[in-house]
């Protein structure tokens, strides 16, 4: 028996992505095991934003960028060099968090790139970053990758059900590892970073380091679930790995579940993730968007805290003085 | 050897000059009181020694270490704690978790569960118990202050900063917080109190440091200080100094 809470917790998550891998035996479908893919790989790039921007309110568009360059390290791996998926996978997580912590150590240095000034810098940077790969014939130069015959025969061999297997291994690990900063030291630090940063510093939190490992973190959480989609999508392309859309959905759903709890991110990208292929599957893409939008606005407005806000047991008051 | 050494502290703002060469000594155990006019630089000086911001020129020792250069959390972590003029009870957080934070990341890191325990007889201590699991949004002005000097003393300072923590209150209050400053000191920790009511911190004051325009005007023993002739020209002018 696991005795503490957390182990608990832990236990239960667990738990819920073991009885998820039993879909393939289920159906072997690709629609289905294509959009469990789809729910998976939303639900990782939401919860790991919510680890940094949410928990500690530093909204970034970038989680896209770090996505992408999970992708990009992938499939220059796959295609230019003959080691083994493995590397490539764990090279994803390396280039993209070191990516984080090096733009972490140089714009925490000063507290004033927060809120509105944070956001426009990921924002910008995903622009040059997308700009470099586009020029830089290593990775793609223009022409896109195709990775398709380099994966065959790796392991995860472009088959659905083993790419629908890793991204659920690896939601599983970002909804733990948010689960266990979210009831811990270092969440009390990150909400007490969110909170007042000044507070935090003088009751001995050393706001530099635990905003820096936690962008860290956030962001090499993206670059890993960004190393199984590259295999998923077979041709990579800079328009279709940087776009815009991708950070604006991760921070959309994120805000909608709420950023505040480990568990909001999930809701929110369940729900979009859903009424978007809802959408889609009517023919109406476009509309999707507009109405995806609507709702958001509407949600923001009746729940301020996110749905997930709704759910949480203590009430979270605004301070009068 | 003393707890707390400024020499020369001195800070600018643009070109304002809040502080000017500030010298102060704090022994350990006791409690120093800072007063002069406002705009003198008391919260000024206070945050150059919690190091909320780099000083100019000057230099700040703390128990025989140079902490000039230092950032506020490895200053708590060597036992400088400090309160907020105005409370800044952490909203997100319960009442506990505000002081439990303060253990474990202070300087011994304590674990979340023994972290909690400690902040919970902490708040008994201070008679708010009762209010351990309330979010702060609950908590009035005095026990806002009570909270502030909680989370500071969660950090088992050797020097406790307390900025106009009396201000506000009722006269009852204000006796109980006397009281309560009285018994930090006597578990050892050394106080320096900035505080606008002169005779509630000339009662406990072993030394008392008068700032007047960014610069030391007078210090020494409190009754000493405050019958000064140029403490009192700062305060209410000349005239009333030299009545000649």
């Amino acid at each position: 028996m696991i005795r503490n809470a957390r182990g608990r917790g832990t236990a239960g998550i667990v738990a819920a992505g073991l009885l998820l891998a039993a879909l393939p035996a289920v159906s072997e479908r690709t629609y289905v095991l294509t959009l469990g893919y789809q729910l998976l790989l939303w639900t990782t790039l939401a919860v790991s934003w919510n680890l940094f921007s949410g928990f500690a309110n530093y909204p970034s568009f970038g989680h896209g960028m770090f996505f992408g360059i999970g992708v990009y390290t992938t499939s220059t791996m796959l295609t230019a060099t003959s080691l083994p998926y493995g590397v490539a996978f764990l090279a994803s997580f390396a280039v993209a968090g070191g990516v984080a912590v090096l733009l972490g150590l140089a714009l925490f240095r000063s507290t004033r790139f927060r809120g509105d000034l944070f956001g426009l810098v990921t924002l910008v940077l995903a622009f040059v970053v997308a700009t470099v790969v586009s020029n830089t014939s290593l990775l793609d130069g223009g022409t896109g990758v195709f990775v398709r015959a380099a994966a065959e025969g790796t392991l995860l061999d472009n088959s659905p059900a083993r790419l629908y297997l890793t991204v659920l291994a690896l939601a599983t690990l970002t909804v733990v590892i948010a689960y266990l900063i979210a009831t811990g030291r270092w969440g009390l630090g990150l909400t007490a970073i969110r909170d007042d940063e000044e507070v935090a510093e003088s009751s001995g939190v050393n706001t530099y380091r635990v905003k820096v490992l936690t962008f860290g973190l956030s962001a090499g959480l993206a670059g890993l679930v960004g190393s199984p989609h590259a295999v998923f999508l077979g041709y990579v392309e800079v328009g279709s790995v940087f776009p815009l859309s991708i950070p604006l959905f991760v921070l959309m759903m994120a805000i909608l579940g709420g950023t505040t709890t480990w568990f909001g991110p999930i809701i929110g990208a369940v729900l979009v993730t859903a009424a978007q292929q809802a959408l889609i599957g009517q023919g109406q893409a476009e509309v999707s968007q507009i109405i995806i939008g609507m709702l958001l606005v509407v949600l923001i407005l009746v729940c301020p805290n996110g749905l997930g806000g709704l759910l949480r047991r203590r009430p979270r008051e605004e301070v009068t003085s | 050897m003393s707890l707390l050494r400024c020499e020369g502290v001195t800070k600018y703002f643009g070109g304002l000059r809040a502080l000017d060469g500030v010298d102060l000594v704090v022994d350990p155990g006791e409690i120093v009181g800072l007063v002069g006019p406002n705009g003198s630089g008391k919260t000024t000086l206070m945050n150059a020694i919690s190091g909320t911001f780099g000083i100019n020129a000057g230099r700040v020792e703390f128990d025989g270490t140079d902490v000039t250069g230092m950032r506020p959390h490895q200053r708590a972590h060597l036992g400088i704690a400090r309160t907020f003029q105005i409370p800044k009870p952490l909203p997100s957080l319960s009442v506990i978790d505000n002081v439990a934070l303060a253990y474990t990341f202070g300087r011994d890191q304590v674990p979340m569960g023994r972290a909690r325990q400690l902040a919970g007889d902490l708040l008994a201590e201070l008679e708010l118990a009762g209010k351990a699991l309330a979010p702060v949004a609950h908590l009035n002005l005095h026990e806002r202050k009570l909270l502030g000097i909680a989370r500071a003393l969660g950090l088992e300072p050797r020097l406790l900063l307390l900025d106009e923590v009396l201000a506000g209150l009722n006269p009852t209050e204000v006796d109980l917080g006397l009281a309560m400053i009285t018994a930090v000191r006597d578990r050892g920790v050394a106080v320096i109190y900035i505080e606008h009511n002169v005779k509630a911190v000339t009662s406990i004051s072993d030394r008392l440091y008068v700032l007047n325009r960014g610069t030391n005007l007078v210090d020494g023993n409190p009754r000493d200080v405050v019958a000064d002739e140029r403490v009192v020209a700062a305060y209410l002018g000349d005239a009333h100094a030299d009545p000649a």
